[in-house]
C-alpha cells in the first residue's frame, strides 16, 4: 500500500508538469501582442517593455516556458498589474476562502448524496426512490448561479435569515460561528448539483452491486439485510463512487466562480472573475494554477482511498 | 506423404515482458513456448489442453491474428511473413477461423447478407449479383433457412449464430479452417448438429481441420492426429488412437482420467 | 474453458419493440420530449412570432412587472420587452449549447476512436493528453480560453467544446475498448478489412449510442455552462444576450425588480430538466444492458404468490418440493422457467438434476432458499416443505436462520461468489458468526480448520488472501468452505465445477463427495453434465422447459432411459472412449418458456410423437421401480 502510495504520488509529476504546460501555452492563445494583452490598460511603453524581458516573449516558445517554469518552481507567479502586487500573494489570500466554501460543498454533497443513493437504491420503485430520483433531476438540471440568486431572495432578502452575501460580517467578531452563518447559502448552492450526481451515481453502482453474485451469496449464507446491504453491497459500490466524489471536487471548485461572484465570496473564483474582466491574464494564470494543482492534489487522495477499498487495484 | 498444408516449425509467442519506462522488468509469459506442427490436406489435428495452455493464442498465430515472436509458419509451403496486399489476400483465402462464442463473433448491427457479404467483398472479385448468389448458397449449406438473410445475429439461438460463423469462415472457400473452440459455447444437443455439420463439410468439401478444444470427448470424436499442450508447450502429439488408447504422458492420462462418463462412478 | 452455462434469470428484452415505441412507453422521456419540442419550436419561429424588437428600449416603461399591458413577462431595466428576449436569448442558448456539443463530440470520439482501436502508444499519447484536460476542474480551463482569447459568445462556445472533449474521448473508448476485443473484429480483419473499414463499418455504428447517450447528457450542461460564461459576463456581449446575461443583467436587481432575473433563470432550469428527462429517456432505450430492466435490484428474497400453506405429505423426507412453478414477468411477457417440479429428498440423499440451458434446472434450484431474483423473478405456486416447514410462507428472518445453516450454495462462478473486497477467512468466518454466535476469534479460528479441511494450503496464511489472489479451484474449495460451516443437512451445488479445468473439476469433486459422506448431508446437484451426474449422485432427474421428464436411480436412468428425451440427449453426447460412435444430433430447439404447447414440450422434436402427445398434457408417471416418466410412450423408448 505505501509503496502504491509513492508510485501514485510520483504519477502525479507528470500530471503538475502538463497542467503546467497548458496553462503556460493559455498565454499563446491571445490574439496579437501578448505583452500588450496582458497590459491591457496599463500598457505603457515601459511596461511592455518590461514584460517582454520577464516572459522572453522574443524566445522560441519552449525556451519561455522554461524560463516561466523555473520562476514558477520559485514561487513567481509574475506581478499583476490590475492589483500591482505579485501574483502569488493575492492567489494565497484568495485561495482559504475557496478551500472553504469547498470543502463545505464537497462534503455536503458527500453525505447527502451518499445516503440519498442508497436510500433509492434499497427502496428502488418506492416512494422514496420516486421523491429522491425526482429531487435529483431538478438538482443536476439547476443552474448554481440561478439557484444562489434564488437563495438569496428567499433566505437572506425575504426571511432574514443568513446574510445576502460576504464571509464575515462587516463589523463582526470573525468567529466560526460567524463563518458558518455566512457560508450556509452559498455552500448549499454549490453542493445542489455535485449532491445530485453523487445520489444519481450512487443509485446507480448500488443497483448494479446489488445484483452481483457475491451479494447472492451473502443472502445464501443467512446474513441480515442490514449486513448484506451495508458490509457487501455498499462497500463494492463505495469503490466506484469514491472516484466520481473526486471528480465532483473539479466541478465544485470550478462552480465556486459562481457562486463567489453571486455571494461575494472572496475567493479565487471572484477574482478570476475580475481579472478576466480587466484582462489581468498574469493573474488568471496564477489563479487556475493554484486550483488545478490543489484538484490533482484531492484526486491522488481518492485514488488513495479507492484503492485502500479494493485490494484488486494494489498490484501493479 | 503429400505436402502438408500447414506446417509450422518452433513457434514462440511471448506477451508481456520488457520493461518499464523506469527500468522495471515487467512479467513476462510465454504463452507458447517452441511449438511444431504439421498437418496434411483434408485431416483434422485436434489440439486439447486445459485454460492457458497456450492452444488459442497458437490459433491466433495460424490465422494471422497476432504474429509469433519467433518461429516460422509455411501454409502450402509458402512461408508466412508479412501479411501485406496480395499475400495477405491470399492468405486470408486459404486460411479462416470459426471462434468459440458464436454471439460476441457477429457484428450486432449488421444482417446475416452484410456479414456473409463482408469476406467476399474484401477477398474475391464477385459483384454483387455473384456475392448475393453465393450467400445464399452458403446458409443452405450450413442449413440456415433462406428467409434468415436480412435478420440481426440477436434474432438466432446460440447454434444458429455458429451456422453463420462457420459460413462466414465458408465464404472465400478456404482450404484450412482453424475452429477454435467452436462447441463449447453450445448446448449438448446443439454442439451434436454443430460437430455433425462440421463433420459433413469435411466430407463434401475435403477441408482441413485444426480442431482446438478443453473436451477431450469432442476432440476425440472429431480428429485423426491429436496434440496435448500444457502450459504453452506440447507434451505428447500422435494419432488419434494411439494418444487416447495408449498415453505416454503422465498429463495426457491424468486428464484422460479426470472425465466423467455418464455411467462411470467415482470411486468413493 | 467449459461455457455451457445456465443462463440465470436474465430474459430476453421484449422483441419487436422499436426504439422509439419504448422511448414513447417512458412517461418522463415524453414530457422531456414536449419541453424541449415546444422550447426549440418557440426559438426557431423567433423571427416569425408576433414579438416585439428584444433590442428596442424604452425607458418610460421600464421594469414593468409581469402580466402589465402589453408586455406580459414585463419589461427589463431599460424597457425591453421580457418575453421577446427570452425567446431570442433561448434562441441563443440553445444554438451555442448545440454547436458546442457537437463540436465535442467529433473531436472526442474521434479521439476515443482511434486511441482504442489502435492502442498502444497512440492510446497512451491521446489519452495522457485529455487526462491533462480532465485535471483541470471543468469551467477553470474554460475561464483561462476565455481568458485568453476575450470574452465573447464564439470563444464561449469553443472552451466550453474544449472542456467536455474529455467526457466524449472517455466514453467512446471505453465502449470501443469493449468492442475491440470482441471476436467479431477478429473476424473482421480475417476478412481482409481495412483499418478505416472496420472503425467506421465495425466499430462507429456499435459505439453510436453511446455518443447519443453522452451527447444527451452533457447538452443540458453545455447550455448551462455557457449561460454561466454569458451571467459572469464573459460570454455573449451586449446587445446580443442570451438567457445567462439577461440573468446576468437582471442580478442587481433581484431586490426591486425580482422577475428580471427569475423569468430567464427559471427558463434556464425548464429547459435543462426537459434536455435531461428526455437524455434519461434515451439512455435507457440505447443501453442495451438497461434494455431488459436487468438494473432492476434484486431484494432479500423470491416475492412469492399468496396461496394456501399447504399440509405435510412424507413425514420422512428432508425436502419436498410439490408443483413449484418460478415465472419471470418481463412487461407483458410471462417466462415460466419451472412450470410444476415435484421430488422428494431424503436425509443424506445425492440427487442431480440435469438439463440443458433454459431447463429451469437452476431456478429450481434458487427457488428452494427464495434466492431467485425478484424483480422480475415470482414464485407462483406450489410448496416446498424442509423437514416439515413450508419454506414458501416462512418469515424472512426464519428463513435466514435456515439459509447458510441447514441448508448452504454452492454456486457456479467462484470468483464472482465471493466478495472481492473481504479476505476469504472474513467471508468464511462470518457465516459462523452469524448462525453459531461464535466469537470473532473462534470464529477464525474454525474458519482456518475449514479451510484446512477443503484442502486448501497452508490455511492460515490463505484465510487472509483476497479471493482474486487465490486459483479458480482454491476458490471454490473456500465456497465449499463456507457451504459445510454450519454441518448443513442439504447443499445444493449449482454447476460448481463447470467454470473449472477438467483436472481440477476432479480434484473439487472428489473434495466434495467425502465431506458429504463424512457429514452425511444430503446433496442436489445441478449440471449439464452427465458423467458428472454419474459420478456423484444416486438419482437424478431430467429436466426439459421447466418439467421434470424423467427421474430415478442413476445408473438405470442412464442405462434404460424411459424418456425419449433423456435417450437423445445420452445418444448426442460424445463420449470418451467411443469416436466412432454417431452424434445423433436432436433436431430443433426447446420451445419459448413463454410459449408452451398444450400437450408434451418435447413433442417437436421427438421420434416416438403421437397425435395424442400434443392433445393433453402428460404427466409425470410411473415407469418402474422408483422411476418415473412424462411420456405415454416410455416403454417403447430405446427400442426402436
Amino acid at each position: 500500500m505505501l509503496g502504491y502510495a509513492l508510485r501514485r504520488l510520483a504519477l502525479t509529476v507528470p500530471v503538475l508538469f502538463g497542467i503546467s504546460v497548458i496553462v503556460f501555452l493559455v498565454i499563446s492563445l491571445i490574439p496579437g501582442d501578448p505583452a500588450t494583452a496582458i497590459l491591457g490598460a496599463f500598457a505603457t511603453p515601459d511596461n511592455v517593455e518590461r514584460i517582454r524581458r520577464e516572459l522572453g516573449l522574443d524566445q522560441p516558445l519552449p525556451l519561455q516556458y522554461v524560463t516561466w517554469l523555473s520562476g514558477v518552481l520559485e514561487g513567481d507567479l509574475g506581478r499583476s498589474y490590475s492589483l500591482n502586487r505579485p501574483v502569488v500573494d493575492e492567489v494565497l489570500d484568495r485561495f482559504g476562502p475557496t478551500l472553504i466554501l469547498a470543502g463545505a460543498a464537497l462534503f455536503l454533497c458527500s453525505v447527502f448524496g451518499l445516503v440519498a443513493g442508497v436510500v433509492s437504491a434499497v427502496r428502488q420503485y418506492g416512494w422514496a426512490d420516486k421523491v429522491i430520483t425526482v429531487a435529483v433531476l431538478v438538482g443536476i438540471s439547476t443552474p448554481s448561479f440561478f439557484l444562489g440568486i434564488m437563495l438569496i431572495l428567499w433566505f437572506s432578502v425575504g426571511l432574514g435569515w443568513f446574510p445576502t452575501g460576504g464571509m464575515y460580517a462587516l463589523f463582526g467578531d470573525g468567529s466560526i460561528r460567524e463563518l458558518l452563518w455566512h457560508l450556509t447559502l452559498p455552500a448549499t448552492a454549490l453542493a445542489v448539483v455535485a449532491t445530485g450526481v453523487v445520489a444519481r451515481l450512487t443509485r446507480a453502482n448500488m443497483l448494479e452491486v446489488l445484483r452481483q453474485d457475491y451479494v447472492r451469496t451473502a443472502r445464501a449464507k443467512g446474513l441480515r439485510e442490514g449486513r448484506v446491504i451495508f458490509r457487501h453491497a455498499f462497500l463494492n459500490a463505495l469503490v466506484n463512487i469514491v472516484p466520481i466524489i473526486g471528480i465532483q471536487a473539479g466541478f465544485v471548485l470550478g462552480g465556486a466562480v459562481y457562486i463567489e461572484s453571486v455571494f461575494q465570496w472572496p475567493g479565487i473564483g471572484r477574482m478570476l472573475v475580475t481579472a478576466i474582466s480587466t484582462r489581468d491574464i498574469l493573474l488568471v494564470q496564477g489563479g487556475v494554477l493554484v486550483v488545478a494543482a490543489s484538484f490533482v492534489l484531492i484526486n491522488l487522495v481518492t485514488d488513495l482511498i479507492q484503492v485502500a477499498l479494493d485490494p484488486r487495484l494494489r498490484r501493479g | 506423404m503429400a505436402e502438408p498444408i500447414v506446417e509450422a516449425r518452433n513457434l514462440v509467442r511471448v506477451f508481456g515482458g520488457g520493461r518499464t519506462w523506469y527500468g522495471a522488468k515487467k512479467p513476462e509469459l510465454r504463452a507458447v513456448d517452441d511449438v511444431s506442427l504439421s498437418v496434411q490436406p483434408g485431416t483434422t489435428l485436434g489440439i486439447v489442453g486445459e485454460s492457458g495452455c497456450g492452444k488459442s493464442t497458437l490459433a491466433r498465430m495460424l490465422t494471422g491474428l497476432i504474429p509469433p515472436t519467433s518461429g516460422t509458419i509455411r501454409l502450402e509451403g509458402r512461408p508466412i511473413a508479412r501479411l501485406e496486399g496480395a499475400e495477405k489476400r491470399r492468405f486470408h483465402q486459404t486460411v479462416q477461423l470459426v471462434f468459440q462464442d458464436p454471439l460476441s463473433s457477429l457484428n450486432p448491427r449488421k444482417t446475416v447478407s452484410q456479414i456473409l457479404a463482408g469476406p467476399l467483398e474484401a477477398l474475391t472479385d464477385l459483384d454483387r449479383t455473384a456475392r448475393r448468389e453465393r450467400v445464399r448458397a452458403l446458409m443452405d449449406e450450413v442449413g440456415l433457412r433462406p428467409e434468415f438473410i436480412d435478420r440481426y445475429p440477436h434474432e438466432f439461438s446460440g447454434g444458429q449464430a455458429q451456422r453463420i460463423g462457420i459460413a462466414r469462415a465458408l465464404a472465400v472457400e478456404p482450404r484450412l479452417m482453424v475452429l477454435d473452440e467452436p462447441v463449447s459455447a453450445l448446448d449438448v444437443s446443439v454442439q451434436a448438429q454443430v460437430l455433425k455439420l462440421f463433420r459433413d463439410l469435411q466430407e463434401r468439401r475435403r477441408l482441413t481441420y485444426l480442431f482446438i478444444s478443453h473436451d477431450l470427448a469432442v476432440v476425440e470424436a472429431l480428429s485423426s492426429e491429436v496434440m496435448v499442450m500444457l502450459e504453452g508447450k506440447v507434451v505428447e502429439a500422435g494419432p488419434r488412437d494411439r494418444v487416447f488408447r495408449a498415453p505416454r504422458h503422465d498429463y495426457t492420462r491424468t486428464l484422460l482420467g479426470a472425465v466423467p462418463v455418464p455411467g462411470r462412478r467415482r470411486a468413493a | 474453458m467449459a461455457a455451457t452455462t445456465e443462463q440465470r434469470a436474465e430474459p430476453l428484452p421484449p422483441r419487436g419493440s422499436t426504439a422509439w415505441g419504448r422511448l414513447k412507453r417512458n412517461s418522463l422521456a415524453v414530457v422531456g420530449l414536449a419541453i424541449v419540442v415546444v422550447i426549440v419550436a418557440l426559438a426557431l419561429a423567433a423571427p416569425i412570432l408576433p414579438l416585439a424588437d428584444p433590442n428596442i428600449t424604452e425607458p418610460a416603461d421600464r421594469l414593468m412587472p409581469p402580466f402589465s399591458e402589453g408586455a406580459w413577462l414585463g419589461t427589463d431595466q431599460l424597457g425591453r420587452d421580457m418575453l421577446s428576449r427570452l425567446v431570442w436569448g433561448a434562441r441563443v442558448s440553445i444554438a451555442v449549447g448545440v454547436a458546442a456539443t457537437l463540436v465535442a463530440a467529433l473531436i472526442g470520439s474521434t479521439i476515443g476512436l482511434i486511441a482504442a482501436y489502435f492502442g498502444r502508444i497512440t492510446d497512451n499519447v491521446l489519452m495522457r493528453g485529455v487526462d491533462m484536460l480532465m485535471a483541470f476542474p471543468y469551467l477553470l480551463l474554460a475561464l483561462a480560453i476565455v481568458a485568453a482569447l476575450g470574452p465573447g459568445l464564439i470563444n464561449a462556445l469553443l472552451a466550453i467544446a474544449v472542456v467536455n472533449i474529455p467526457f466524449f474521448a472517455r466514453s467512446v473508448r471505453g465502449a470501443t475498448l469493449g468492442l475491440v476485443n470482441r471476436e467479431f473484429i477478429e473476424a473482421a480483419r480475417l476478412s481482409g478489412f481495412s483499418d478505416t473499414r472496420i472503425i467506421l463499418s465495425e466499430l462507429l455504428p456499435n459505439v453510436l449510442p453511446v455518443i447519443v447517450i453522452t451527447m444527451s447528457t452533457t447538452v443540458g450542461w453545455m447550455i448551462l455552462e455557457t449561460a454561466g460564461l454569458s451571467f459572469l459576463g464573459l460570454g455573449a456581449q451586449p446587445p446580443q444576450a442570451d438567457l445567462g446575461s439577461m440573468l446576468g443583467d437582471g442580478r442587481g436587481l433581484v431586490m426591486t425588480a425580482p422577475h428580471v432575473s427569475v423569468v430567464p433563470g427559471v427558463l434556464i432550469l425548464i429547459l435543462v430538466i426537459g434536455i435531461n428527462l428526455l437524455g434519461d429517456g434515451l439512455r435507457d432505450v440505447l443501453d442495451p444492458r438497461l434494455k431488459s430492466g436487468a438494473l432492476s435490484r434484486p431484494v432479500a428474497r423470491t416475492e412469492v404468490a399468496p396461496g394456501p400453506p399447504s399440509g405435510s405429505g412424507d413425514k420422512g423426507a428432508l425436502l419436498e418440493v410439490t408443483g413449484l412453478e418460478t415465472e419471470f414477468r418481463v412487461g407483458r411477457r410471462v417466462l415460466k422457467a419451472v412450470n410444476g417440479v415435484d421430488f422428494t429428498l431424503q436425509p443424506g440423499e445425492s440427487l442431480g438434476i440435469v438439463g440443458e440451458s433454459g431447463s429451469g434446472k437452476s431456478v429450481t434450484a434458487m427457488s428452494i432458499l427464495g434466492l431467485v431474483p425478484t424483480p422480475p423473478g415470482i414464485i407462483s405456486k406450489g410448496a416446498i416443505r424442509f423437514q416439515g416447514t413450508d419454506l414458501l410462507r416462512l418469515p424472512l428472518r426464519d428463513l435466514q436462520d435456515i439459509r447458510g445453516n441447514r441448508i448452504s450454495y454452492i454456486f457456479q462462478d467462484p470468483l464472482t461468489t465471493l466478495n472481492p473486497l473481504l479476505r476469504v477467512g472474513d467471508q468464511v468466518e462470518e457465516t459462523l458468526i452469524r448462525h453459531q454466535g461464535l466469537s470473532s476469534r473462534a470464529a477464525m479460528a474454525q474458519a482456518v480448520e475449514l479451510l484446512n479441511a477443503v484442502g486448501l494450503p497452508d490455511p492460515r496464511t490463505k484465510a487472509r488472501a483476497f479471493p482474486h489472489e487465490l486459483s479458480g479451484g482454491q476458490r471454490q474449495r473456500v465456497v465449499i468452505a463456507m457451504a459445510l460451516a454450519n454441518r448443513p443437512d442439504l447443499i445444493i451445488a449449482d454447476e460448481p465445477t463447470t467454470a473449472l479445468d477438467v483436472t481440477t473439476q476432479a480434484r473439487v469433486l472428489d473434495l466434495l463427495n467425502d465431506l458429504r459422506r463424512q457429514t452425511g448431508a444430503a446433496l442436489i446437484f445441478i449440471t449439464h453434465d452427465l458423467g458428472v451426474v454419474s459420478e456423484l449422485c444416486e438419482r437424478v432427474l431430467v429436466m426439459y422447459a421447466g418439467r421434470v421428464v424423467e427421474s430415478g436411480p442413476v445408473d438405470a436412468v442412464f442405462n434404460q432411459p424411459r424418456h425419449p428425451y433423456t435417450a437423445a440427449l445420452l445418444a448426442c453426447v460424445p463420449v470418451l472412449g467411443e469416436p466412432d460412435r454417431s452424434l445423433a444430433a436432436i433436431p430443433g430447439l426447446p420451445p419459448a418458456v413463454d410459449d408452451l404447447p398444450r400437450g408434451c414440450a418435447f413433442a417437436d422434436r421427438c421420434p416416438l410423437v403421437l397425435p395424442d402427445c400434443r392433445a393433453r398434457e402428460i404427466l409425470l408417471a410411473r415407469s418402474g421401480e422408483g422411476r418415473r416418466s412424462r411420456c405415454i410412450r416410455w416403454q417403447e423408448v430405446g427400442h426402436g
